[in-house]
């Protein structure tokens, strides 16, 4: 099947193709024609400015001292502009032309101009613009006018001060006050729309080019019921200097307005008025922070020595911190160096120190040369004690006479040398001694007098006490407790480790020979070493922990449970005063029935042994790594495995039970030599604490016995 | 007669001040670019040269280096510029201009200055 080309009428073709053609045509034709028309209109525009050019500048220059014919010439020339200025478009381009050059013109020059707009009558056109209904003719009108200083228009303009049109307002505005020197008072009085910050910028540089401009009495309008009247005309008075109105601007600083408070503390502070002290002082407490910041910054500029404790009073009450700061700064502008940094401060840095240091670095390496004593500061300024006194915050813990010097860093670290040095000398004097002399003169511990004690100061938390209830129930608490050293057998295996010595005698053979340290202090933990009446009276009094350690090991059960107990509650809870809970401990106890105290004496006789750490590794683990583990106890164990063991005599599995008492009594057989051995030993060390000549000579007979054996 | 090249873009203000020159009897001649104060110059240098800093192809400072380091020559220089334009004044006297005067420009003031520039040279 074959497509038929579809029929077109050729003439419709013709008709399409003329139609769009003319469209084309009427087009181009169009833009051509007005192309045409407005280049013909700027050409006529330009040639007729060249034409009123000369024209204006003959009238510009025309001068009084010119000749008659060019008199006549003015006259001629000025009735031609007449009857060439009855055209509009005329009208227009020398209108343009005046606009243009009053802007460029100044002086004599420009007066001239001005007057030949209002001669040829050009102002009654931009007067009648005010008339027109639409906003922007409006606005070109009072502009023109404004332009070439029309004063006759002032009436005309200044109704449209509170114009409903934001642009014709804010011109008319600028109109009437630069038409009329009254213009600004007119202004202010029955302006009632806001006046944009750059509004006022712009009418006060239209004020400040005003020629013979005498300022009114702007505190006049200080009490306008508009917000911004008044705080322009406070920024006119700030600007004229009107120091006549400083009464109404005190009295500003009672304002509802934020905003005209602080225009009003601004004007206070750039006038010095100090009348106003007392009224700043009172508006103080109902301000807002960053007035509140003005009025301290005010009171610092044109305050007193009276002011301060004002200052000092804001200082401590007022909990803002820039409030705080900018009145310790007002503070230090009354009184420069009343308050001294204080925050941050590095308490070793003495200006005594350093004379100190010079002197001893003298006398230690006896060298002539003079050491300075005043090295190079830089000091921070001090106010006289007196007036610190006075004004010093209460918080402030401020280091007198603080000087901050550039060498301070190397005497201190040289400081820290010579007194390294010093220690050990008399550290190793005192060994030394010790070593030489007799120990019965000093049996007890090294004078460490000279040590410094360090001591924490207890914080708020270790003051507060528990409740009552609570302390009840601390005493009723269940404590698994361990423990570490059971009293004397514990020092005495720890010094039998210590002091046992081997040396070889000439013969080659090794001795044991046990040292004395007696001398040495015994501290443990937190419980106390033996008997607390060992300890020197000192040593009592400097260290109050003791003093609330809790009883020695020569106690009863009973007490060794209260002891565990009060340990505990230590560890955990350091909020505990002690001496209200050893008293609470103590009541309790006498409230208690003779049953408790049986069964808690039972219970802590069954306890004493300790806990083996093979009963927990037991408690996880199958039936053959309990029989390796028991197989290990006999080297390994001490006293507290035999209780351990005791136990496993109820475990289900009859060869652990059987293997249990074996290891038991291997582990009781070792147990027993081992304490004939310290036995032994605990001979020697007590005859090593207190040896008589008669032990001595029977110890030396017996050991001669022996080697005769 | 004295001959003074007068540059400035703004027809208005130069033909005034033309009008005002020409008046107190010197010679102008107006030229409205940079372009064409270089063509002048070539021709001829005048006695003085009042100019605009703002001009186009050609501006104020590169007319000032111009006459002074390619022409070598010492004929007196007036700068118009507008107001708060500072440091271009200072560069022109930088580069060797004789004087300024800011717009809005008086012409009185201007003539005064021409006659005293031409008094000094």
């Amino acid at each position: 099947m074959l497509l038929s080309i579809p029929e077109i009428h050729t003439d419709l073709l013709w008709d399409l193709s003329v139609l769009f053609g003319s469209l084309c045509i009427l087009y181009f034709s169009f833009i051509f024609f007005f192309r045409n028309r407005l280049s013909a209109k700027s050409r006529n525009i330009s040639d007729r400015r060249k034409e009123l050019t000369p024209v204006i500048s003959n009238f510009l220059f025309y001068g009084e001292e010119a000749s008659k014919e060019e008199k006549y010439e003015y006259v001629g020339l000025k009735v031609e502009m007449r009857e060439f200025l009855k055209d509009p478009i005329n009208r227009s381009i020398l209108k343009d032309i005046l606009l243009d050059l009053q802007r460029d013109l100044t002086g004599d020059s420009r007066n001239r101009l001005l007057s030949m707009y209002k001669d040829f009558d050009l102002h009654l056109d931009a007067m009648a613009k005010l008339n027109s209904r639409r906003w922007e003719v409006v606005t070109k009108g009072i502009v023109e006018l404004t332009q070439m200083q029309v004063v006759e228009a002032y009436t005309a303009i200044r109704k449209f001060i509170n114009h409903r049109k934001n642009v014709i307002r804010r011109h008319a505005q600028i109109a009437t006050v630069s038409l009329k020197h009254e213009g600004i008072g007119h202004f202010l009085d029955s302006n009632r729309y806001p006046i944009s910050e750059w509004q006022q910028i712009k009418i006060l540089e239209v004020l400040r080019e005003k020629e013979d401009f005498i300022p009114p009495n702007f505190g006049v309008w200080l009490m306008s019921a508009n917000k911004d009247v008044v705080l322009f005309a406070l920024r006119l008075i700030r600007y004229y200097n009107q120091t006549d109105a400083n009464t109404s601007v005190t009295e500003l600083l009672k304002h509802r307005d934020e905003e005209i408070k602080q225009a009003a503390i601004d004007c206070i502070k750039e006038f010095g008025i100090t009348d106003a002290i007392p009224t700043l002082m009172a508006a103080f407490s109902r301000a807002k922070r960053d007035t509140r910041i003005l009025i301290l910054d005010a009171i610092g500029t044109i305050g007193k020595e009276e002011h301060i404790p004002f200052l000092r009073e804001v200082h401590e009450k007022v909990s803002n911190f820039n409030v705080r700061s900018k009145a310790l700064a007002a503070v230090n502008t009354i009184a420069p160096g009343t308050i001294l940094p204080f925050k941050d401060l590095d308490p070793l840095i003495k200006p005594e120190s350093q004379t100190l240091i010079a002197e001893e670095a003298n006398e230690a390496s006896g060298d002539t040369k003079e050491i300075p004593t005043e090295v190079e500061t830089e000091k921070i300024e001090v106010a006289p004690e007196a007036d610190r006194d006075l004004v010093a915050p209460t918080d402030v813990t401020a280091e007198e006479d603080i000087v901050v010097s550039g060498e301070h860093s190397e005497l201190f670290y040289e400081d820290l040398e010579v007194f390294d040095h010093c220690f050990m000398e008399e550290l190793n004097e005192i060994l030394e001694g010790r070593n030489k002399d007799d120990e019965e003169d000093h049996p007890g511990f090294l004078p460490l007098d000279f040590l410094p004690l360090v001591t924490e100061k207890p914080t708020e938390m270790d003051k507060k006490k528990p409740k009552k209830k609570a302390r009840k129930r601390l005493w009723q608490l269940r404590v698994n407790y361990e423990e570490v050293h059971p009293d004397a057998e514990f020092r005495k295996e720890l010094e039998d480790i210590l002091s046992r010595v081997e040396v070889q005698n000439p013969e080659g053979d090794t001795e044991v020979e046990y040292l004395n340290f007696n001398f040495l202090p015994f501290v443990v933990g937190n419980e106390p070493e033996g008997d607390a009446s060992e300890l020197p009276e000192a040593e009592e009094q400097e260290s109050p922990e003791e003093e609330i350690t809790p009883a020695p090991a020569s106690e009863t059960p009973m007490e060794k449970v209260q002891v565990v107990d009060m340990i505990e509650a230590e560890n955990t809870c350091s909020l505990v005063d002690w001496e209200a809970l050893q008293n609470e401990v103590a009541e309790d106890l006498s409230d208690n029935s003779q049953e408790e105290v049986r069964q808690v004496e039972n219970k802590t006789v069954d306890e004493t042994p300790g806990h083996s750490i093979f009963e927990e590794l037991f408690s996880k683990c199958d039936e053959d790594s309990k029989l390796i583990l028991l197989r290990e106890i006999p080297e390994l164990g001490d006293h507290r495995e035999l209780s351990f063991l005791d136990a496993l005599k109820k475990e289900p599995s009859t060869r652990v039970r059987k293997m249990a008492s074996d290891v038991k009594r291997k582990l009781q057989k070792r147990l027993e030599a081992e304490a004939g051995k310290q036995e032994q030993k605990q001979s020697l060390i007590q005859w090593e604490k207190s040896p008589q000549p008669g032990d001595l000579l029977e110890f030396d007979l017996e050991e001669l016995k022996k080697q005769g054996k | 007669m004295k001959k003074i090249l007068l540059a400035d873009d703004d027809e208005l203000l130069a033909s005034l001040l033309n009008y005002r020159l020409d008046k107190a009897g010197y010679k102008v001649h107006w030229s409205c670019d940079g372009r064409d104060v270089k063509l002048e110059l070539e021709k001829e240098i005048p006695d003085i040269i009042v100019s605009d800093i703002m001009m186009p192809y050609f501006s104020g400072l590169e007319l000032v280096d111009y006459v002074r380091n390619t022409l070598q020559s010492k004929v007196p220089i007036i700068i118009i510029s507008s107001a708060g334009n500072e440091e271009n004044v200072l560069s022109a006297f930088e580069l060797g201009a004789n004087d300024f005067i800011s717009k809005p420009v008086s012409p009185a003031e201007l003539l005064v200055r021409v006659t005293r520039e031409l008094n000094k040279a």
